[in-house]
């Protein structure tokens, strides 16, 4: 019974931890508390080791994740060679493209040590949104600002290549 | 690297082997459980509706249930004591019919004419027995016993207290811990096709909730038309009569005929005059006009493209094997699998699992 009770409080503990990890990205920073209790639920957790892919190029976009815990790595093949685009750290997200356009993964994604995801389905986000609009303009708004600052930025890069 | 092959195989059976346990410890009660799953899924919306604007889904769902249980409170108090006379009464006449004498024939529930003709018409052939056919099939041992079992099912299923407590039970659960029960199911997905997996089920839930969802709602239309027809045909039984041409219309092509049965047989074994059976057949033309004009369009849309030829086969398959269920189950359960494989077919090749 002890170890019942000690297993149920250190998963409220988890839960509390997993609501304040929330609440610290970006997209979801102006949420309310509760809007963040109701949100966690669309959330399934996954870990992946490190070397375990998570999606590959042109693979269906239908899961947006949220690295909480690792690193990751993007990467493209081209002919045998991989080319690495970026990485990721936590709290930072990634497969958002999928929530906007009926596009194919545009690039590969694996751990590169162990990992914890958060991981939402599109179709779960786009409920969500719908069911609860304040929140959901608030995450749109978010992402419409990020959106813009990578246009913004690459018009820079744009521009002093040009002047080069 | 043999050693954990093996353990990883013994898992598997040790898993197999408690799946299988489990299915014969909850054999009993498996009926409720699904009753129960297709109750959730059926309020689902209109909690989810609710949680909108902020109820809490706990007190969604009780004050559906409340509702719920007014609402049927109030038809137990109404209309099932009126549904159980019409249906006793109208099993009465028909059967006491059966009963006076010993046999029935075309003669015996007024279609005279038609069995004066038919004997013409038999003279003129030898090789047509349509009338003992007919009688043949009327006066069939499973004719008779279909129409005694009726009652005792209707009995059986408002009888059982359990089942009016365990399905709200396990419904009320569903409703409100479905996310939990989720991520539960999908913690046990491995990574490479947790997202196969979840793909797979939305798409699924997409196109089988949409068709299931219509396919009721159309039923539910089809017998409001119906007994509103036949209160102004002033035509006696017309709520149960109503209903029984609602519950029959999924059945594809054969529905409104099979559901139409018994309000010929009122018309003609009870006191309204014959010309009303052209009335209603005309009533029932309109509202099948209405259903496949209207509403089938409107409602189903393009959810369900099977074709008419298939959906055809199907249903006569499955009044072969199931009788009348099988009829108005057949086309929903192909229509489930068909989605399943070609979902799946798809997403196993994008996801390149296969």
């Amino acid at each position: 019974m002890k170890l019942f009770k000690e297993n149920e409080a250190h998963k409220k503990d988890e839960e509390k931890e997993l609501i304040k990890f929330l609440s610290g990205v970006t997209i979801f920073n102006k949420l309310s508390k509760n809007d963040l209790k109701n949100l966690r639920q669309y959330f399934y957790i996954r870990n992946f080791k490190a070397d375990e892919i998570i999606f590959k190029k042109d693979y269906p976009n239908v899961v947006f994740y949220i690295l909480k815990q690792g690193e990751l790595k993007v990467f493209l093949k081209v002919k045998d060679n991989e080319i690495e685009l970026d990485r990721i750290k936590p709290q930072q997200h990634f497969g958002e493209m999928g929530i906007f356009l009926e596009e194919k993964r545009s690039a590969s994604i694996v751990a590169i040590e162990d990992s914890e995801v958060l991981a939402i389905s599109k179709a779960d986000l786009k409920n969500f949104i719908d069911k609860f609009p304040r929140a959901g303009n608030k995450i749109l708004f978010k992402f419409g600002e990020i959106l813009c600052t990578h246009v913004m930025n690459l018009n820079k890069k744009i521009n002093e290549m040009e002047e080069v | 690297m043999e050693r954990s092959k093996l353990v990883k195989w013994l898992m598997l059976i040790i898993n197999i082997a408690l799946v299988v346990v489990a299915i014969l410890f909850y054999k009993s009660i498996i009926s409720y459980i699904i009753i129960g799953f297709i109750f959730a899924y059926l309020i689902a919306p209109i909690i989810n509706y609710a949680e909108k604007y902020r109820i809490p889904r706990y007190a969604s769902i009780l004050i559906v249930y409340l509702l719920i249980g007014f609402l049927l409170s109030l038809m137990m108090s109404a209309i099932i004591p009126m549904i159980v006379e019409q249906f006793t009464d109208f099993q009465e006449s028909f059967l006491t019919q059966l009963q006076e004498q010993e046999t029935i024939n075309l003669e015996s529930i007024g279609l005279g004419k038609v069995s004066e003709f038919i004997t013409k018409l038999e003279e003129k052939f030898p090789t047509f027995k349509i009338e003992d056919t007919f009688n043949s099939f009327i006066n069939n041992e499973n004719a008779r016993n279909l129409l005694n079992k009726i009652p005792s099912f209707f009995a059986g299923v408002f009888n059982i207290l359990g089942f009016m407590i365990v399905v709200p039970v396990i419904g009320f659960f569903l409703l409100k811990d479905g996310r939990i029960f989720m991520r539960m199911i999908f913690s046990k997905i491995g990574n490479r096709y947790f997202e196969f997996f979840l793909h797979l089920f939305q798409k699924i839930e997409e196109s089988f909730g949409r068709f299931f969802r219509a396919l009721l709602l159309e039923t539910l239309l089809v017998a409001l038309l119906s007994i509103l027809g036949l209160l102004i045909l002033n035509i006696p039984y017309a709520l149960i009569l109503g209903l029984i041409v609602g519950l029959a219309n999924p059945i594809k092509y054969f529905g409104p005929f099979i559901g139409a049965v018994p309000t010929l047989l009122v018309i003609l074994l009870g006191p309204t005059p014959d010309i009303f059976i052209l009335y209603s057949i005309i009533m029932f033309f309109i509202v099948q006009q209405i259903d496949s004009l209207i509403l089938f369009p409107w409602l189903m849309g393009k959810s369900m493209d099977l074709h008419p030829l298939i959906v055809l086969l199907t249903v006569i398959a499955g009044g072969y094997g199931f009788g009348i269920l099988g009829m108005l189950l057949a086309v929903p359960i192909v229509f489930l699998i068909k989605t399943i494989v070609e979902v799946s077919q798809k997403s196993l090749k994008e996801f390149e699992i296969i």
